[in-house]
């Protein structure tokens, strides 16, 4: 079996966005509204003069338990054997319970109106159809070709890592067995497959 | 940047100096946020011991340096290179007190002048006296030069205390590899030459040049230096120098060639040297180098610059993918150069509609780097391994465009019809053979409707560059099509066999890396007596304020000013109309387009979140508005811009308004070295707008 | 890793979705309530037609509130057709969306008999000539027949349909303030109460019948009931959210430090009407007003309940 995972090594996140840009041209996402489906964050942090910079990628956690999915009420939201969270946009009415079950923030709205705009903006290439709630597949289009997805292909700080984490050998799935990457908030039960490592460490 | 994080994986320790939380800077496992202008210091400091306490590659110093060279004081006080009748430097031999004479250009200070093998002294005896002088090697003078800049002394300008210096010199001196990054940009401070040569120096302390780890040579310019040295040795004239010099060679064959009017049809050098030279001999303040510079070009329109007694006007310019509005300084320079009277003609050849464009009498519409198959083949550029490269179109092109080489000859054409002579300078420039060059000219017209010229370029260039390589001109295309470039030799490979200077003499006057330069030590003796000129390393301050010193405290609404690049305008360019860049930038436009304020100083001075303020420079009270991001991320006493924002043409719909344009608080200021913008000395006023 | 969390309130479903709640609840309460008082009770032609009738209004306007906001209303489809239960049993939108046509259908088919027995329906056009339909009067007399099945099946699905506006805000886990098997008993007690308000506006102002007193009383006494439930419910939540999650802990800052919430809601929404109905209960009052009044209290109150619900909803982000 294949089970897809990425791992954020935060240390390396140089916060140049390019991921944001690979997607959205990848991914037809519509910029115009400024939506994309995966962010790069960039945060303070600390006190008085003691001030971290940090920057934050996130994207869909492709979760092994998600509530995206559960909430679904037509069964547009579904899982491939491979653990990969996909939305079928014909069959999404865009109810938009998915974005309010979502703890990752990882939902986003296209409109009829995007759609017209989309096929403005990306020309005879625009692939999409209807509206619906949109988010990361992963490039599962690019994965099926032997590519990796979109982001982590671009990614000049290497800072995202794709792997299988069934295979024992894979060293970033290895990353993930070693505890230092961590998913987040791993308490809500979405089993989670997007794996942090930490950037704050002790200091002084 | 992929190398960067690789360090970072590898457990590589990163100290940032910046004022301010960079990109960078937040990788870094320490921040220190030094006071602008002040980085000359802390790295002086940081020589000082390193020199001091021993923490350099003593071996590498004394085989590849010129630091065991002899130097003596003139009557003047002014240091001088003890060297023999023919100029050959001299060194004493390791424990004695014999002098010997070295090659004059060579990589290894082993082997003198008759082939015999010893050791050079870095710290000969101090009462040495040699044909009546006191001598003393470069690395002595310099370690006195270095005298009095104590981790103490730094601190006070710095504000980095002196025991985290102390520490940061300890650590750099016993880590190896070890290396300095020198950071963006030839302009901010008067002393920028001096910081970048210290910073070269300290590197190449720790022997970490051309060394896996340290600096590597781009293999493109390790490859130039290598047929160059090949060249020389074997007697022979370098073909096209343009293209194919090295290092000093190459920058003195270029200010050779503009500095030179025989090399024009009108008789006269660049009017930057004109303008130069007229201005030393009136005693002003005058560029030494003006290389690539605007200096004088305000002067040569309004009919100031004179050579040999005659007005040397410029009245019509060709601006060729440039953007002088936006990004030289002040934007009012170039609006009021390309708007005077006298300027008769203004041509932009650009992909989009820049400010500089909106003052065009024509504008050349050109394609995109997406658009065309470029007209040369290219050595693969800064990268370590050697490698031909060159682009292939992605799409055909958008619109009605035309290709650069085709607009420079037909512009040719009607303004001299001189364009056999432009033949004979692509070949000077480029290496590109004019007769194969014609005869494939006859064959793309065939073609190609647009760029025909171009395509005979590239068809020349192909065939020059596969011939190079033994190959055939479709071979090296198939194998640059499929992998975007054909590698000929990687690096490990290249440090081995051409390392610069371990197995090669690196392109200086004197073959060694130079702590006590020879280019400076010439301008120096050219009457060039500013400390900028210094051929050692020493101390230049930055002046924000006239007469006062930097760490002395600012006024309530006074800060320091610096500026940096966003990451998505490094992705294309400055005045990039991409919709998706400009929607990243709106998605952090709070700290993108804002300017960076520390929250202690903005409060008092009444500043909340994304209030509007105006800023006002306190030298040319040049003046401008923008909202205030309150981070902690800066220094207090600092502010900061991001300098890609500021676009005036409405025609840019992407990026028209946002943000504040640096280049409307800048002043003209330039340093006296190669004209670099003074572009951070000075202080800024900030109220609320 | 969650050293540096962020509190977020969303703005994806806001006010029409505290209305498409609102309604939902109090239509089907009210359906429910008037079919078990007709059947248990006193058999009420003109409270089952109003009941019945008011149902099906506020659940068409509150599904109309969800149905414009969809971004593809063509797929609504795929929730319309009853084998959603079977392909998709973890939604409860699917279960709510059946719960409201079942509700509809069943609810009109139990009102069906009562329309006949009406000149009412013989002056509404369309209407009447469906009544006049010889297959129309069949499953008039069908339901008729089954009485007692038809009533409770629309009871049921009304039930499920107050139940299911607190499960729906339950299914979202990353939300305390939702996410916790308080929501739905309290929808589902708000839900009833509003609907004993407004049946009680009903009869005294509408249907006005004398010899109604005993079901007047009787709503008035539930009423009582189910406000002092919420009150006990709330008091729940508020302490549940005093400690243990930071996501509830935000919400309770912003609930209980809002003087709509607190004066508007549960001051005028639950504890004033309480003290009108407890003294009705207790003593009696001269007149309907205090008993109309504590009604229009408690349905602007069941609105405020959820409109502060869908607001302050926090999610923790660790970004």
């Amino acid at each position: 079996m294949t089970h897809y995972a990425m791992v954020i090594d935060l240390n390396t996140c140089v916060g140049c966005n390019a991921c944001m840009a690979a997607c959205a041209m990848e991914n037809q996402t519509p910029v115009w509204k400024s939506s994309w489906r995966t962010y790069v964050h960039d945060k303070e942090i600390g006190n008085g003069s003691d001030v971290h910079r940090r920057f934050f990628p996130r994207l869909c956690n492709h979760c092994d338990n998600p509530p995206c999915m559960s909430v679904c009420p037509t069964g547009a939201t579904y899982k491939l054997d491979n653990g990969i969270v996909l939305v079928d946009e014909e069959r999404c009415m865009g109810c938009r319970a998915c974005a309010m079950a979502c703890p990752y923030d990882a939902r986003r709205s296209v409109t009829y109106e995007d759609v017209e705009r989309g096929r403005e903006f990306y020309g005879e290439a625009y692939r999409r159809q209807h509206p619906s709630v949109d988010k990361c597949t992963f490039c599962e289009h690019r994965l099926k070709e032997g590519l990796e997805p979109a982001c982590v292909e671009t990614c000049v700080g290497s800072a995202r890592m794709f792997c299988d984490l069934d295979n024992p050998e894979d060293p970033v799935s290895q990353l993930v067995a070693s505890g230092v990457a961590r998913p987040l908030m791993p308490h809500l039960g979405t089993r989670p497959n997007i794996y942090y490592i930490d950037d704050l460490k002790r200091r002084g | 940047m992929v190398r960067f994080a690789q360090g970072r994986k590898n457990g590589a320790k990163v100290v940032a100096l910046d004022p301010r939380r960079s990109e960078t800077a937040a990788k870094a496992d320490e921040w220190l946020a030094i006071r602008p202008g002040t980085d000359l210091a802390f790295l002086l400091a940081m020589m000082r011991i390193m020199m001091e306490e021993g923490y350099y590659d003593a071996t590498f110093l004394k085989r590849h340096t010129n630091m065991p060279f002899l130097l003596y004081r003139d009557e003047a006080g002014e240091w001088q290179p003890l060297t023999d009748s023919e100029g050959r430097p001299r060194v004493v031999a390791e424990g004695t007190r014999d002098v010997i004479t070295l090659k004059k250009f060579s990589h290894d200070n082993r082997e003198n002048d008759e082939g015999r093998i010893f050791c050079p002294e870095l710290q000969p005896p101090a009462d040495l006296t040699v044909d009546g002088k006191r001598v003393k090697s470069v690395f002595q003078a310099q370690l006195e030069e270095l005298e009095h800049y104590t981790p103490e002394w730094a601190a006070v300008s710095t504000g980095i205390d002196a025991e985290t210096i102390r520490r940061i010199a300890r650590e750099f001196g016993t880590s190896r590899p070890a290396i300095i990054d020198p950071g963006w940009h030839g302009a901010r401070f008067g002393n920028i030459m001096m910081l970048r040569r210290v910073q070269a120096m300290i590197q190449a302390l720790t022997g970490g040049i051309d060394t896996i780890g340290g600096w590597i040579q781009a293999a493109e310019y390790r490859h130039k230096a290598h047929e160059m040295f090949k060249a020389y040795e074997a007697g022979h004239e370098i073909a096209a120098p343009m293209a194919n010099l090295a290092g000093m060679h190459f920058a003195k064959m270029v200010i050779g060639a503009v500095s030179n009017g025989d090399n024009f049809d009108h008789g006269k050098p660049g009017w930057t040297w004109a303008w130069s030279q007229q201005q030393q001999a009136a005693g002003e303040q005058n560029i030494a180098l003006p290389v690539m510079t605007d200096t004088g070009f305000r002067e040569s329109i309004e009919g100031k610059v004179e050579w040999q007694g005659e007005p040397y006007l410029t009245r019509a310019v060709i601006i060729n993918a440039a953007n002088p509005v936006r990004h030289y300084y002040p934007d009012s320079y170039w609006k009021e150069c390309l708007s005077h009277p006298n300027m008769e003609l203004v041509i932009a050849v650009d992909v989009l509609p820049s400010d500089t464009a909106a003052y065009a009498d024509v504008i050349l519409p050109n394609t995109t780097y997406l658009e065309r198959d470029e007209p040369m083949v290219y050595g693969n550029g800064v990268n370590q391994d050697l490698a031909l490269t060159t682009r292939y179109a992605a799409i055909p092109p958008l619109y009605d465009t035309e290709e650069t080489p085709d607009i420079l000859y037909k512009l040719t054409e009607i303004v001299s019809g001189n364009t056999e002579g432009f033949l004979d300078w692509i070949e000077t420039l480029t290496g590109l053979p004019k007769v194969p060059l014609k005869q494939a000219w006859v064959e793309t017209r065939k073609i190609h409707e647009k760029g025909s010229f171009l395509a005979a370029s590239r068809r020349v260039a192909f065939e020059g560059a596969a011939a190079k390589i033994h190959r055939t001109a479709a071979e090296l295309d198939s194998v640059m099509r499929d992998r975007g470039v054909y590698n000929e030799a990687d690096k490990v490979e290249l440090i081995n066999r051409w390392g610069m200077p371990r197995k090669m003499p690196v392109p200086t006057d004197s073959g060694r890396i130079e702590f006590f330069s020879g280019l400076f030590h010439s301008l120096r003796s050219a009457g060039q007596k500013a400390p900028n000129f210094s051929p050692l390393a020493t101390y230049i301050a930055a002046e924000c304020r006239t007469g006062r010193k930097m760490h002395e405290p600012l006024a309530e609404d006074e800060f320091y000013f610096t500026y940096g690049k966003t990451p998505t305008v490094s992705h294309a360019s400055t005045n990039s109309n991409n919709p998706v860049l400009a929607a990243v930038n709106d998605f952090k436009s709070d700290i993108y387009k804002r300017v960076w304020i520390h929250p202690q100083r903005a409060e008092a001075l009444g500043i909340g979140q994304g209030d509007r303020i105006r800023l006002t420079n306190n030298l040319s009270q040049q003046t401008t508005e923008g909202d205030a991001h309150l981070t902690r991320l800066i220094r207090p006493d600092t502010l900061f811009i991001y300098s890609s924002f500021g676009v005036e043409n409405p025609a840019l719909s992407q990026t028209q308004g946002e943000g504040t344009a640096t280049n409307k608080l800048i002043p003209y200021q330039v340093e006296p070295v190669v004209a670099g913008f003074k572009s951070q000395e000075f202080t800024l006023r900030v109220q609320k707008a | 890793m969650d050293t540096t969390v962020n509190f977020y309130t969303q703005d994806v479903w806001t006010w029409w979705i505290a209305i498409y709640l609102y309604f939902g609840g109090l239509g089907a309460a009210t359906l429910a309530v008037t079919f078990l008082t007709d059947m248990y009770m006193k058999a009420h032609r003109d409270l089952v037609l109003w009941g019945a009738f008011s149902g099906v209004v506020l659940l068409a306007l509150g599904s109309l509130m969800l149905f414009s906001h969809l971004l593809d209303h063509r797929a609504v489809i795929h929730v319309l057709n009853p084998m959603v239960l079977i392909y998709k049993p973890d939604s409860w939108i699917a279960w709510g969306t059946q719960f409201i046509i079942w509700m509809m259908f069943w609810g009109v088919l139990y009102a069906l008999p009562y329309m006949y027995a009406t000149d009412f329906f013989d002056k509404v056009p369309v209407v009447n000539w469906l009544l006049d339909r010889k297959l129309v009067n069949r499953i008039a007399q069908l339901s008729t027949r089954y009485r007692k099945t038809v009533g409770w099946l629309a009871t049921v699905n009304g039930v499920g349909v107050a139940v299911y506006t607190g499960l729906l805000l339950q299914s979202f886990p990353a939300v305390a303030l939702w996410h916790n098997p308080g929501v739905p008993l309290l929808f589902t007690v708000s839900a009833f109460s509003t609907a004993m308000a407004f049946l009680l506006l009903l009869m005294y102002l509408v249907i006005k019948q004398p010899d109604d007193q005993r079901i007047r009383n009787f709503y008035e006494r539930v009423d009582l009931i189910l406000i002092s439930a919420e009150l006990v419910i709330l008091f729940s939540f508020f302490h549940y959210m005093q400690a243990g999650n930071e996501s509830a802990m935000h919400s309770a800052r912003m609930l209980w430090n809002d003087m709509g919430w607190l004066i508007g809601f549960i001051g005028f929404g639950l504890i004033v009407p309480f003290l009108l109905e407890l003294r009705g209960v207790l003593k009696g009052w001269s007149s309907h007003l205090p008993v109309v009044t504590a009604s229009v209290l408690v349905l602007i109150g069941g609105y405020l309940l959820r409109h502060y619900f869908m607001y302050s909803g926090v999610y923790a982000y660790p970004w």
